[in-house]
């Protein structure tokens, strides 16, 4: 997707933290993407690119994002998804974010939830 | 400001001589719709030969550009403050005072392009007073000055908001905490956010406990599946679909003990700018509302804002045949050095952004997240549980039974019969706790939508069958003329 976005000052706070947790984060189009390893699942070891949709870190880090984007190729038995602000190619999963440890920094707090979520990925049937 | 804040400006002013003293500090804007609020940042201590102290303490130049730079670069204002040792109460400003203030309210807003801010300590009984210079002509003199811990102190100025006469109808209150904090606590503006079960009952207390003005926000109408909870609402005001906000105002109007009672109607959802606006006009909030969006904002205010947020709610449980397993109600008071929600693990937060996209009422997002769906029980024999709760919460905040402030948060479990003090503490990263005092500088978190003004809108513009208008025009008749016949005795 291209067109540029400004980052409001809270998104550009959740592309510093993730890059400051050790997720360099970059704006792309309407998504932040950046990368994890899965530990586990049908990836594991591989490094996996993902994202949020800018709209859904306005609030952040007081309201974290929800939606987790990855391409078609990272599949999972069960999710709700759908394709908001997805380019062709990607889906964007719904996972619920238990974070309630504030003793944790919010952004790596979202790292280990992606990352978690990304280990639970299925061989693509294909 | 913070009652941290508070301390440290405190120790510094009043010495340990009795001679007065100066200090500096930066402030932060939070704007409602009436009211704009300078919340103290940072304190600049004085080095070495930046102030003199013997009889009238002064500034040098050095010190306030210094500090104006300073707060220049933080984005903030600049306090210059001083101590009356010996002063009681509001303190007014001598000529010396005026003219040290006005010559640096120029240096102060050249470099910090915001008003400077005066403030002066009364030493015999930690009272203060504030003044906005908005030109070097003259102050314009502040309503109150509020210190926020758990206990919320607040030093009012008499001549801008008077001290309410003691009526008839209050003498067993003012005989329970005396009329200096009947003074105090009846002058506090009061915004109730949800009418519901506990906000309606909450709200009228407030009034019947003689506060002079107390608002409540709602958007939402009375409905009859509400009729076993919302005590005071009638069959009528379903049957009409009046707005829960109009039918706290009337009951509120009914139970007032205050000689001129002031009730405002917000007919406004707190996840919108408009009611965060509406909102940051009020000293203390209850919080009566259950999702977690609405929640989050009022969490945030605590903080940010430096407004005292009073939370609470009830939870039922029950056993697959449907007999009750327990309940559990809590109530906590959310100010600067108490754990916020989210810490105290009531309020998650990855459920306000699902709540945001309406995915906590949708059946099909909740199968598919394999989550339960949200309780709904709840009995009028319990609810004033709550709102008691949340009330006691209020007295302890405002009136320090025992010289204390707000408990730890509290919870009591009905199955066992056990009241419990939460241990929960912050954490280092909560984004809520660690926002305290931005003001208008805050995350924002409500946002402008159009689902909850088409629900007001519809409401306004339906009409209902002429019978239901004629009782109602009846009803209103019979309310006006017997607060008109039967006004507040005042005492004798
Ligand atoms: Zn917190």
């Amino acid at each position: 997707m291209s067109g540029t976005v400004v980052l409001t000052g809270a998104a550009q706070q959740f592309v510093d933290d993730m890059t400051a947790v050790g997720a360099p984060a970059r704006a792309d189009g309407h998504r932040i993407l950046y990368d994890v390893m899965a530990v586990h699942g049908a990836l594991a070891g591989q490094v996996v690119t993902t994202g949020v949709s800018v709209s859904e870190v306005q609030s952040w880090p007081a309201v974290p994002p929800h939606w987790i984007h990855l391409p078609d190729s990272v599949t999972f038995t069960l999710t709700n998804m759908d394709d908001t602000d997805c380019p062709p190619g990607w889906k964007r999963h719904s996972r619920e974010f238990n974070y309630t440890d504030t003793s944790v920094p919010p952004a790596l707090a979202w790292l280990r939830h992606v990352r978690g979520f990304v280990s639970t990925a299925i061989p693509t049937a294909a | 400001m913070t009652g941290e804040v508070e301390a440290t400006m405190r120790d510094h002013l009043l010495r340990d001589d009795g001679q007065e003293d100066v200090l500096i500090a930066t402030y932060a804007r939070s704007t409602g719709n009436e009211r704009t609020t300078a919340l103290i940042k940072s304190v600049i201590f004085p080095r070495e030969g930046e102030r003199h102290v013997h009889g009238n303490a002064s500034f040098t130049s050095g010190y306030v550009l210094r500090a104006s730079t300073q707060a220049r670069a933080l984005g903030h204002g600049v306090v210059l403050l001083h101590s009356h040792p010996r002063g009681r109460g509001w303190q007014q400003l001598s000529n010396m005072d005026k003219e040290t203030e006005s010559e640096y309210e120029r240096v102060a807003r050249g470099i910090t392009k915001m008003p400077l801010l005066g403030m002066t300590l009364g030493g015999r009984d930690i009272s203060w007073s504030a003044r906005f210079w908005f030109d070097r002509s003259g102050p314009t003199w502040a309503e109150s000055v509020r210190s926020v811990s758990p206990k919320l102190a607040v030093t009012w100025n008499d001549e801008l908001r008077r001290i309410p006469r003691v009526t008839r109808s209050q003498q067993r209150t003012v005989s329970s905490w005396g009329e200096r904090t009947q003074a105090s606590i009846s002058r506090l503006r009061v915004l109730v956010v949800g009418s519901g079960s506990v906000g309606l009952d909450v709200a009228q207390r407030l009034a019947a406990t003689g506060l002079a003005t107390v608002g409540v926000m709602d958007y939402d109408a009375v409905e009859t599946v509400n009729l076993d909870r919302m005590i005071g609402a009638t069959r009528l005001d379903a049957a009409l679909g009046r707005s829960k906000v109009k039918v706290a105002a009337r009951l509120m109007k009914s139970s007032a003990t205050a000689e001129s009672f002031q009730v405002r109607l917000h007919e406004l959802s707190i996840t919108d700018p408009v009611g965060l606006s509406a909102a940051l006009d009020y000293d203390v909030i209850f919080s009566c509302v259950d999702g977690p969006w609405p929640r989050a904002v009022l969490n945030a205010i605590a903080y940010a804002d430096l407004i005292p947020v009073i939370d609470g709610g009830i939870a039922l449980d029950t056993f697959p045949d449907g007999r009750m397993r327990n309940g559990i109600w809590r109530a906590h008071t959310l100010v600067p050095g108490s754990p916020c929600m989210v810490c105290l693990g009531q309020l998650v937060m990855g459920d306000i952004s699902l709540d945001k996209g309406g995915l906590l009422d949708d059946p099909e997002y909740i199968a598919g997240a394999h989550r339960d769906a949200p309780s709904r029980q709840n009995v009028a024999a319990l609810s004033a549980s709550v709102s008691g709760a949340l009330l006691a919460q209020f007295v302890s905040l405002t009136a320090h039974p025992g010289g204390r402030g707000i408990p730890a948060p509290l919870r009591y479990i009905l199955s066992t019969h056990s009241l419990e003090h939460s241990s929960a503490k912050s954490g280092l990263h909560c984004p809520y706790e660690n926002a305290t005092a931005s003001g208008d500088a805050r995350t924002p978190i409500a946002e402008h939508r159009e689902d909850w003004r088409t629900v007001v809108h519809e409401r306004a513009t339906k009409r209902s069958p002429f019978r239901l208008r004629a009782l109602a025009a009846a009803e209103d008749f019979l309310q006006h003329t017997a607060s008109r016949i039967i006004p507040v005795a005042p005492r004798g």
